[in-house]
This record gives C-alpha cells, structure tokens and sequence, in this order.
C-alpha cells in the first residue's frame, strides 16, 4: 500500500525531525531519556526499511541515524545506541544466516529477530538505573562520607537505595556552578531523609580529608576509559587522587562510547553555553571588553578513576576497552576528524 | 648439511631481501621479508605443509642475519607463516591456496600504514607541537596525512644517537612543509613543556602492551608522562610480539643488538643497546591497523593473532 | 496551508495553534546600497541569512503556523523558503510566504492581512530580521490569560529587553522610552527618544496611576504578541503605518476604545532586531559570543551538513577552510567554508563567508565579508562591510565605516575614506525615492538610465585605476522621523545636513518650558533663526513665545487673503477659522495669539511687500482690523483673551525686530477697532511678571509701547479727544 507507506515514512520524518528540534533545544530530560528516544526512532526506522543483504539496512540505519546525531554532535549517547543497534543487527545477521540458507527466508526472520534483539536491549536500558542502584550495599558502607557533583540520576537512585536498605550515611554535595544542577540533587537526597549537605568547588579541597570515597555520575565514558562528565569533574578526581579517595563512577553501559578524546579542540566534544549564565547582557561595558566561556563538559583522564559501576557489575577502567570491543564493531565506527 | 643447492637459495633470497631494502627506503623491513617469502613460495615446489614450513622459517632465519630490525622480520614472517597455515591443509591444491593468503596478508601490511595514519591524524591538532624520536616511516606517513588535511603543527625530533637519523627525519619532513627543529637527545627535558604530544613509533610490541623502540624512548617516555604529555605509539600490527618483559635485563639480546653485533662481540656488556624498552604504564595509546588500543587490549590482540 | 479551525468554546480544551505573521520588509533604507538586490531578510548575519533566525526563533516558541509577508523582492524569499527544510514533510512548522506588491508600509501588510481573515487566535508579529533564542510560550499564555481572563481589553504584549543606554545592541535610532504600571505591566506611554535629556509625559499618568516605572533601561526586541482584533485595528485607522503609530493610537485613545497594551520584559534569554548597519555589527558579536546559544555558528550549521569548529576566543572556522601557515585568527572571528587565508594575515572580530580569498599581510578588523570576497595582499580594511562578490585589489586601505555593495572593485593602491558606501552600478533615480519598492527593473528603461547617466565612469582617482564603484547617496525623507541619517557603526561619520536640523529642534524643545499635549511639537518656525539670546533685546526672546503650528498659521493666513478677494462673508470665515482650528487641533488660545499676527502678514501681502515698518502696510494693518473687527470681537471677548491677544502682537513685534517702533501703532490699531480695552491694556503694562526673562521682555515691551500708553492715559482724561493715532514715531 503505498499510500500508507507515504504516511508512514511522513510521520517517521516528523518524529525525527520533533526530536531533532528537541536535541538542539535541550529540552530533554536527561540521559536516559535521550536513550529511550533513540531506540524508539531505531525500531520505527528498522521495521519500515526494506532491503535484501544486511549491508542495506546497515546502511540505511547509519545515514538515518546520523541525520539524528546531527542534532547535537556533542551527544554521544545517540552514538552509542546507533553502534549498538548496528552491531546487533551484525551479529543477528551472522546467526541466521548460519542457520539458514535461503535469502528470502534470511530477511523475512533478520527483521523480526533484529527488532526482537533491539527491544531487549531497549529494556536492558530501562533497568539500568535500578540494576546499579542494587548494587549500592556492597560500596556504601555504614557512616561512609560521600562526596558527590552535580545532579546524576542514577547515582541519586544508588543513594536512595542504600539508605532505603538502613545504612546510615552522610552525603556532600558539590553543587557545580554555574548551572547549579547540584542544589537539585541536595534537595531531593533531603527528602529522601539522607543526610546531605550543599558545598561549592572552592571548598572541595578543604572536605576531601574527611571523605571516604568519590561517587560521580558521568555524561560519558569514552573509549580509553576517560570520562567526559560535568564541569567540575576533573577538579575533583585530581583532589581526590592527591589524598588517595577511590573515585567510583556510576554509569549505565549505553554511555560508553567507542570515540577517543582526541585533542583538546576536538569538535564535538565540549559544548560552549551561552554567557549569560556568567555575565549580565545588560553590563555594557563589560560586553565588549571581556571573553566569556561556558563549557559544559569536563575530561577526567582515566588514570583518575578508580572504578566503574555499571548495570553490569564493577569494572576497574582498563577493563573498558574490552566491553568497547564487545558492544561495537570497528567497521561502524568512525572516529571523528576535527578537520 | 646443507646442501649446495640450499646455499644458492640462501644467498639468493638474501639479494632479494637486500635489493627490496634497497630500493624502497620507505618500506618496513617485515613487509620486504614477507614479499621475499612469497616469491620463495611462487618458485618452491615443496610437496607438504612441513616442507613448505621448513622452507620458509630456513629463509626466516637467513633474513635475520641481516643488520635490519629483529624485531620487524621475526614477527612479520612469523604472522605471515601462520596466517597461510590457517587455510585447510587438506586440499591438495593447498599451495595455490597458501600463495593467495600470502599475498592478501601482504597486501594487508602494505595498507597499514594508510589506515594508521588516518587514526593518528585526527589526534593532531591545527597549531600542534609534535615531539617525536629519530627516524620512524609509520610516523612520517601520519603527519603527512595530517599535514594533508590542512592542519598546521611544528614538529620537534631528537637527534637520535648513534645513527643520527633525526636528520633524515627532519629532511623528509621539510619536504612535506612541515617545520622541524632537531634537537639534541638529552633535549628533551628542555623541550618537553613546549610540545603537545610525544608520537613515535615501535620496533616491537611486547605482549605486556609495552615497546621496543629506538634507544632514547624510554627516557622520552617518562619525560612525557611527568609533564602530562600524551604519549602516543604508531605502529603496524605485524610488530605484536610474543615477548613479556619485567624490565630492560629481561628483554633478549637478539632484539637488543643487531645480528652482526651479537656474531663479532664477545663481551656484550661492553656494548650499548640499540633499543630500549617502554613500559606500558607510560603509553597512552597505541594507534595500529586493528584500531586504536589501550596497552591492556594488547594482549588480547595478541592472543586472538597467536591462538 | 490554511490554518486550523479554532474551537472558540471556552470550556472545552482549545486546540490551540499558535501562529506567527513575519513582515520580511522594512519599508525603510536603512540597508541602502545593499538591499536594491536582495531583501533584507535574506542579508547573511554571521553567514546565516536573517530569516532563518527568525524562523528558528519561532520554531523553539512551539509556533506551528506562520505567514510571511513579502514586498520588496518578495520572489527571493519564497524561493529561499521553498528551499528551506520547513517546507520538507514532517518539519514542525509550515511556513507559508504571501506576495504583497502594494504595500508601502507595516499597516498595510495588517490591512491586507485582516482583508485576507487569516489570523483567528492570538499571533506573534515579528519582523524578518529579528534573533531571538526565546521561547515565548511562556509570554503567550500570559497573554492569552489577560486577554482571556479580567483584562479582555488587551490588545497587544509587547516584548523588550533590558540594556542600559550606550549598550552596544541597542539601536539608537529605535531608542525608547517608556511608562509602564508596575503590578499589571500595563504600558501607560511610549515615546522613540533619540537619546534626549529631557522628556515630555502627559500629566494625567502621573495623577492617574499609583504605581509607576519610568523605563530608559529597554531595548525593544520588536516582537508583539497581539491578539486577533489588532489587524481590524489596523483597517480602521488608516493612518496607523507602523508599529509605534499603533501603539501611540491606542494609548492615546484609551478613553474611548478601551483598549490596553501590556509589556513583557526579558531578562535571562536573548532578543534584538537587526534594523540598521550599528546593530547588524553588534548582533553579529553577540551570537559569536555565544550570547543566543542554541543558534550559533557551530550549531547552527548542522542541519545544512556543515559543521563549524568553534575554538578558543570566539573562533569559529569551517571544514575546508585553508589556512596559511603564520595567519592569526585572533578573536571573535566566523570563517566560511572553502575560504583561504594568506600568510601573515591577521584577523579579529570579522565573518567571513564562503569561498573567500583573502591575501597575504591583510589586516582585517571589526569587518564583515560575505561570499566570494577578494581581498588581494598588503590591505588594510577595519569596520567595513563588503557584499559577496567585491573585489578588493592590493595595497588598499578602507577607513572605518565604508559599505561596499554588490561587486564592487576597488583598488589598486588607494584609500577608501571614512563613511563612503560604494555600489557597483551608477545609482538609479527611482531608488532614490526613499522607502519601498524599488524592484528590479527587468527590462531597464532605457530613457532613465540616459537621463541619470551624466557620470558613467568610476572614479578612478577615489577609488583605485581599475574601479568599478560609484558613490551612493543615501536619499533622506525629511518628513519621516525614522529616515535621519545617523552614524552606522557607532563611529561618527560625516552624514548630511540633517544632524543639525536635528539638533537645533531638540534644543528648541528644551528651551521651551510650555506642556504641548496637542499639536506636533517638532514643526517649529523653520524658517527663522532662533537660538542664541539676542543680545540687543536682553532677553531670551523664545523663551516665553507660545508655540504655535505653522501649518495652521499658514492655512489661516491663506484664508484671510481668500477671504478678501473672494469676499467671505464673516460668518463663514469664522467657520473656516473654527474648521482649521479642528484640523489641526491648535488651542483656541493660539488661534487668538495668530490673530494679530495673521492680519498684519495679510497686509503685507495686500501691499505685495516683505515685513516692516511700512506705512502702507500700517494703514492697511489698521484698515483689516477694521474691518475685521467683528470677527475680531467673537473671538477676543474677555480679559483673558485679550491678554493672548496683546501677547500675540507683542511677540510678533519682537520676532519682526523692524517692528519695534511700530508697537504703539498695532496697539493703537487695535484699541481703535474695540478689540482691545483700556482697562486690559492699562493692567498688562502694569502687571509684574514672575522669572527674569519675562521681566526683562515685559521692560523692553513697556518701553516700546510707552508711546501708546501715554497717549491712552492722557485720552482718559480727555475724554473726548478724537484720534491723534499717529503710529510712527
């Protein structure tokens, strides 16, 4: 029905193109949220192509998918969904065509169990938040002094989960200017009946003595173990390396990413904000004499980590780039050039 | 004993090995051994898998008699002999079948070098200062890639004792346009909060994710990793080595010195090295055909090549 | 597309689709040399044409209709948005361009708007050349709560941002001033003040209203949210052209229409208007300093596969871009795709647009290159703006403040001076005609171009021997406030004589200290210099005169001479007078004030000779007010009046300085004709009236009239005495 298929492949277009707008609004609501929208737009996208060897769909799904990318190229979650996906598709593709011999029979089952397979991890996404906070009692020992950064969902749901399980403990809350997402995460650990308490950076040097442990959320982990996480990251894991704190990084595994932080100019790492979180528009004066810089994103080096937390258990950092060779195919992967 | 026979093959595959050196300045000493390896197999008529096998490690060993990089040959012809072994022995037509994989492995090493290169570029920066030691192809093959992707970095090479190829070095790389500046071996310290990123490249890649290199990188390496300079290994993976050093006394001699070296020299103790070896906590990362590596994933290569 | 049927019932949920109406033309010059081309809206800023920002700028408020009213080269920018991705299937929004040819101004685009009936809900009206990374979403329900909820009278919200005066984005030709009432937001005044010291503001604010704030501080965004009578507003008020003529109706006939405006004040997010050459410069800054993040460089781009790389210091350089070793990109600076730049060039705070080459040791500051620019070795270019396609050779130097238009060569060796805007071809005379239209001629007329073509040749002595320039001179519609030539980028320029124009009404407006609610305060006595304190009178003669319309006085003058050779009766002649005193709404006062005046400039002209001190022109002065004296008498009636009407002669007199010694005789005339009484005469030279100037002017008065008087006093006591009225002394 090709009236229908013109439907269709409209609506897909607008649903890309309403998350697209969303993307460059910032209007998501967070990470997992991104991730979720992704693979929807995946598996609309999957089951309305049509092609006959998987290096069609593959194709297929890579154009589409960085036409999604394109939205925010600082966004590497998108990144991490679409290999992911095309891997699945590689290796669904790799056993059925080891089962069966016939091309029609190939294609007709590829699709079904692809989608299948993507739904999975789909789910497997939706758990992750809950999977890693389970593991909260094994690292948050009773009358622990936690030190954390900013506003990170899942380490939010760790906290919550251990004090759901009794253990008494203290939490510090670093709350990352300059866009203060830290004062968000004080109050909901509040309510919460955890012990909390606001800090700013400055008096994270002076704190640290009296912690027992780093726990941060992060936006990514790129492949070398690194970690592309708020501002304010890096401080923290430098001060806390200089007095010997383990820094644990809670993280789901869909925000590994196969991408090397190259450079330091690297295009689409960082993201610059708008100065106004700084400076006043108003203050004329000012406007023209000085240089205002708002980057988002921190880079922690991963020798500054101790240790990942993920829905698939505790990972030591250099174990990251066997899980990198595990979730994606090299041949998908295109490190960016900042050409 | 050898025979007559075998010592014309000898000496012929040596002048092979030697006129490919020769005339192609620019290739690594495996790839020219494993093409002496597939114009042995084209004219040997060897009748089993064995026979074929003795052949080629009979050649192997000739090879490394040479003055060139132990390292390179003995894992080049190594990789290649176990590449071929690979296919299915019994065919009886197994000698077309082996001659073809010899000759896509070598087609394979020869476009190391293009897709390193592509790796390593994106890590160069526009307005970069590159430090890098002595004279090193895969390292020329990177820069000119980046410096044909209109970026414009400075380039700083050490003299590189006892051969001084950092001359030659830095001739090539004026060639290209690139600024260089040679500067002396013990340099470096001075030079190191300049520069951006220390790039070289590697004679051999131990199994424990560390290098052998050029004599001089060792000290290069810790120089970097004080002053929190990323310090980056281009290679081709043909260098993977099943070696695993603790320390430089560990490393074996016949990479240490050169074959003529280790036959004229009684007391070795009196005799400078000319390779060092870099632990692996001192290397960022390593850029080679299979990706770009951590030094934990080394050995993982290694075992998935070997096994 | 047409849009959606809206579900008026109030107790249902209101699918409630927001449009906007974009007016992609100006109707103004400020874009000169450059828009005779290209419209406005689709002039690159940062590389990007205006339109697209504007559009983006609606799109992230949840906008899902929008109208693009274009006139002026109106095919160009529905080309340019049939092109765009909004018209692709799934975008968001649909953009919808409508062609108007014959509209001259932004009240017409309304009236055929409401003709059209294409707006039922509450709209954006916004113009094509504004940047915004707000959403107003927020704006808009408030909007729609007040028109919806206790306030139903509103009719417009109107948007503005805060920046102090001298800030770099606020235009200073749009500068404003207003008043708002500080709880409802409910704007009481608004007024364009060209950066003036003082101000004028209707009393009855000030009595009417408790809480008030006085707003310099506001830039105007030029974004209106209005609800859906504003176009019906439009088609009843013809004279409602624009924008600030819509609000000053509505405030000004609050009375009786009702009818409020609200104001919505920004501060966290960022909107400006691009509306001339200073805040094209300053806007440009601002988005490469990131201040209207989302839209900027490095992002904006992506949609259209180009990705920007944005570096340290507000540098933004393209992929392609060839840089030569030792080129200094220094600061703030945009470059396009496919551009190359030469060794030891040093650039900052410029855009440069695509598959521009630029030379070797150029030194490019503070300017703006379009595509396809040339820039040959050893130039030397700081704030100027070059269009796509110029050539500049080698060795030139290009002063602050130069425009080039369109393909424009310039060079080589020479020096382009301050303030010169350059076109490509010899200006045509209809594009002198000031505001709108001025489409391309698609067959040239022929008899034009031989007519206007006097010097076809470039200068090639100004601007280089292989030129291809000529001079553009901006034409200025004097009666349009908005059409003063100010200086472009802030740098003062030499501009016409309009700037003194200019400044000697302000200093006027300042000297006088009279409330003017009626009447046009900027139509002074033009003719007549005015400023300086004459020192032979020992007073501020302007001081104390009472404004008056010239217009009027005029039309009153014409009538009087009508009347005498036509023979009006009185009667009608009163109507006449009462008519144009309604035409011009001129207070009865001023009417009584001209009077005098008028009938002594009436027997100038009867005698077909100038002002002074004539006695042909006294005796006829003496015979109109005989003659008029009736006419007179309806109006002078009381003390009051006849003060004005003293007062009326007295100024006259000291304008004209010829007359001074014929004072006693205009009062003598008057007096004689029973305009005047004794009684007030007597009490106006006697009184004493309050401030130096006025009593140093009344001393001079008295002294000038002394003659008369003496001759009153003594003809009160003779009673009897027949008329010695002999004016000339």
């Amino acid at each position: 029905m090709p009236a229908g298929d013109g439907d269709k492949a409209n609506d897909l277009k607008e649903r890309i193109a309403l998350f697209v707008d969303e993307l460059k609004k910032g209007t998501s609501q967070g990470s997992c949220d991104v991730a979720i929208k992704t693979i929807n737009l995946l598996i609309r996208i999957i089951s309305q192509t049509k092609f006959s060897t998987e290096k069609d769909l593959i194709r297929h799904v890579a154009a589409e998918g960085s036409k999604i990318q394109a939205g925010d190229p600082s966004e590497n979650i998108i990144g991490n969904i679409i290999f992911r996906v095309l891997k699945i598709i590689r290796d669904e593709w790799r056993e059925i065509s080891q089962a069966n011999d016939t091309e029609a029979q190939i294609s007709h089952t590829l699709k079904a169990s692809i989608i299948e397979a993507v739904s999975e991890f789909k789910t497997e996404i939706e758990g992750c938040v809950d999977n890693i906070a389970a593991l909260a009692p094994n690292y948050i020992n009773e009358n622990d002094v936690v030190l954390t950064i900013g506003r990170s969902r899942t380490v939010e749901a760790l906290f919550k989960h251990a004090a759901s399980k009794g253990i008494k403990f203290q939490v510090l809350v670093s709350e990352c200017a300059p866009f203060y997402k830290g004062h968000e995460m004080a109050k909901n650990l509040a309510q919460a009946k955890i012990n909390t308490t606001l800090i700013t950076e400055c008096q994270i040097g002076i704190v640290m003595p009296r912690v027992n442990k780093v726990v941060i959320g992060t936006h990514s982990i790129m492949a070398n173990g690194g970690l592309k996480a708020v501002t304010g990251t890096n401080i923290l894991s430098v001060l806390a390396k200089e007095t010997n704190k383990p820094v644990i990084v809670c993280s789901s595994m869909y925000k590994l990413s196969p991408l090397f932080h190259s450079t330091p100019k690297h295009a689409s790492f960082n993201k610059f904000a708008t100065p106004s979180e700084i400076l006043d528009y108003e203050d004329a004066e000012l406007l023209s004499k000085v240089e205002v810089m708002a980057p988002i994103f921190d880079y922690v080096p991963p020798h500054l980590v101790y240790m990942i937390l993920s829905n698939n258990g505790a990972q030591p950092v250099s174990y990251v780039y066997r899980l990198v060779k595990d979730f994606y195919h090299p041949d998908d992967v295109e490190q960016p050039t900042n050409s | 004993m050898p025979s007559h026979r075998d010592g014309v093959v000898e000496t012929e595959i040596l002048t092979n090995f030697n006129k490919l050196m020769d005339e192609n300045p620019d290739m690594s000493p495996a790839v020219a051994a494993v093409t002496t390896l597939v114009n042995l197999m084209k004219k040997s008529n060897a009748g089993t898998m064995s026979e074929l096998r003795d052949t080629i490690h009979k050649a192997e060993e000739v090879m490394l008699t040479t003055d060139y990089s132990y390292t390179s040959i003995h894992s080049g012809c190594d990789q290649f002999l176990r590449y071929i072994t690979l296919a299915n022995t019994l065919d009886t037509n197994f000698q077309k079948i082996m001659l073809q994989r010899g000759q896509s492995f070598m087609d394979k090493m020869i476009k190391a070098r293009e897709s390193i290169a592509k790796l390593a570029a994106g890590f160069i920066d526009d307005g970069a200062t590159i430090l890098t030691h002595g004279h090193s192809r895969v390292v020329l093959e990177v820069m000119k890639t980046a410096a044909n992707q209109k970026k414009r970095f400075t380039v700083y090479v050490t003299e590189s004792s006892p051969d001084k190829s950092g001359y030659q070095m830095e001739k090539e790389l004026t060639k290209l346009g690139i600024p260089t500046v040679v500067i002396l071996d013990f340099g470096i310290g001075y030079i190191m909060e300049k520069v951006q990123l220390v790039m070289v490249g590697a004679e051999g890649v131990m199994e424990s994710g560390g290098i052998i290199n050029k004599i001089g990188t060792y000290p290069i390496a810790i120089c970097a990793k004080q002053m929190n300079k990323p310090f980056y290994v281009v290679t081709e993976s043909f260098k993977f080595v099943r070696e695993y050093p603790l320390n430089q006394m560990d490393v074996p001699d016949r990479f240490k010195y050169r074959a003529s070296k280790l036959k004229s020299s009684k007391d070795l103790s009196k005799e400078h090295p000319i390779v060092d070896y870099t632990p692996p906590e001192y290397i960022d990362l390593l850029f080679t055909d299979l990706g770009v590596l951590t030094s934990s994933a080394v050995s993982d290569e290694l075992i998935n090549m070997y096994c | 597309m047409a849009p959606k049927a809206k579900n008026r019932n109030e107790d249902l949920e209101e699918e409630f689709c927001l449009q906007a109406v974009v007016i992609a033309d100006s109707f103004n010059v400020r874009f000169g040399p450059i828009t005779y081309k290209k419209p406005r809206a689709l002039l690159p800023l940062v590389n990007i044409p205006l339109l697209d920002y504007t559009l983006e700028a609606l799109a992230i408020s949840g906008v899902k209709d929008v109208f693009v009213f274009c006139c002026h080269l109106g095919d160009q920018i529905r080309e340019h948005i049939r092109k765009s991705k909004w018209q692709e299937g799934g975008s968001p929004m649909t953009v919808t361009p409508m062609m108007l040819d014959s509209c001259r101004s932004m009240g017409d685009v309304l009236r055929e708007m409401d003709a059209k009936s294409l707006i039922r809900n509450d709209f954006i009206l916004i113009t094509g050349d504004i940047v915004s990374n707000m959403d107003l979403s927020q704006i808009v329900k408030e909007h729609r709560e007040r028109t919806r909820g206790k306030d139903k009278s509103s009719v417009m919200t109107m948007l503005f941002k805060v920046a102090l005066p001298g800030h770099r984005s606020r235009c200073k030709e749009d500068s404003v001033h207003l008043i708002e009432e500080g709880e409802t937001k409910r704007l009481l005044h608004f007024e364009k003040c060209l950066d003036q010291r003082k101000v004028k503001v209707p009393s009855e604010i000030l009595l009417e209203h408790d809480d008030i704030i006085y707003r310099n501080d506001l830039m105007d965004c030029q974004i209106s949210i209005c609800s859906p009578i504003v176009p019906s507003l439009f088609t009843d008020n013809f004279d409602f052209l624009t924008r600030e003529n819509f609000v000053k109706g509505i405030l000004e006939n609050e009375e009786i229409t009702g009818y409020k405006i609200h104001i919505s004040i920004i501060q966290d997010k960022y909107a400006a208007r691009v509306s001339n050459l200073q805040t094209y410069d300053a806007i440009s800054k601002d988005i490469i300093a990131r201040w209207t993040y989302p839209f900027v460089p490095d992002m904006c781009g992506s949609s259209n596969g180009e990705r920007m790389q944005y570096e340290r210091h507000n540098v933004y350089c393209s992929a392609d871009v060839t840089l030569a070793r030792g080129c200094d990109l220094q600061q703030e600076v945009v470059v396009g795709r496919g551009t190359s730049i030469g060794q030891g060039t040093v650039i900052s705070g410029c855009v440069i647009g695509k598959n521009c080459q630029i030379g070797e040791n150029v030194k490019l500051k503070n300017s703006f290159l379009w595509d396809n620019v040339v820039i040959e070795n050893n130039c030397d270019i700081d704030t100027a703006l070059l269009c796509s396609d110029v050539k500049v050779l080698s060795n030139v130097t290009i002063k602050k403040g130069v425009v080039l238009s369109w393909e424009v060569v310039i060079g080589p060796k020479v020096v382009i001076e301050s303030g010169t805007q350059l076109m490509s071809e010899h200006q045509k005379d209809d594009w002198n005609e000031g505001d709108h239209s001025f489409g391309e001629d698609s067959e040239p007329n022929e008899d034009r171009l031989n007519s206007s073509s006097e010097k076809e040749k470039p200068d090639t002595v100004k601007f280089g021997s292989k030129c291809k320039a000529f001079p553009y001179q901006q034409h200025v519609d004097s009666e349009d406030e908005e059409e003063e030539a100010v200086d472009y980028w802030g740098v003062s320029t030499s501009e016409s004589d309009e700037r003194p124009s200019e400044e000697e009404s302000s200093t006027d407006e300042e000297e006088s200290n009279e409330k003017d609610e009626e009447g046009d305060p900027m139509n002074l006595e033009e003719d007549e210099p005015e400023d300086v304190v004459d020192s032979s009178l020992g007073f501020n003669p302007n001081a104390s005169m009472m404004e008056i319309n010239m217009a009027f006085y005029k039309e009153l003058l014409d009538t009087f001479i009508r009347a005498s050779t036509e023979r009006i009766s009185d009667d009608n002649l009163i109507l006449e007078i009462n008519s144009l005193k309604h035409a011009y709404t001129v207070p009865i006062d001023e009417v009584i004030y001209s009077l005098p005046a008028v009938l002594f400039d009436l027997a100038a002209e009867e005698n077909q000779m100038s002002v002074t001190a004539n006695a042909k022109i006294l005796s006829s002065f003496r015979k109109n007010t005989d003659r008029y004296s009736a006419l007179l008498c309806k109006y002078i009636k009381n003390v009051e009046t006849q003060l004005v009407a003293i007062n009326g002669v007295c100024d006259y007199v000291i304008r004209h300085s010829d007359l001074k010694p014929t004072l006693p005789h205009l009062l003598n005339s008057l007096y004689d004709a029973d305009v005047l009484k004794e009684v007030t005469i007597l009490r106006w030279f006697n009184s004493t009236p309050s401030g130096s100037n006025e009593a140093e002017k009344h001393k001079f008065l008295k002294r000038l009239s002394q003659p008369f008087i003496n001759w009153l006093k003594e003809a009160e006591e003779e009673s009897t005495d027949s008329d010695d009225a002999d004016g000339d002394e």
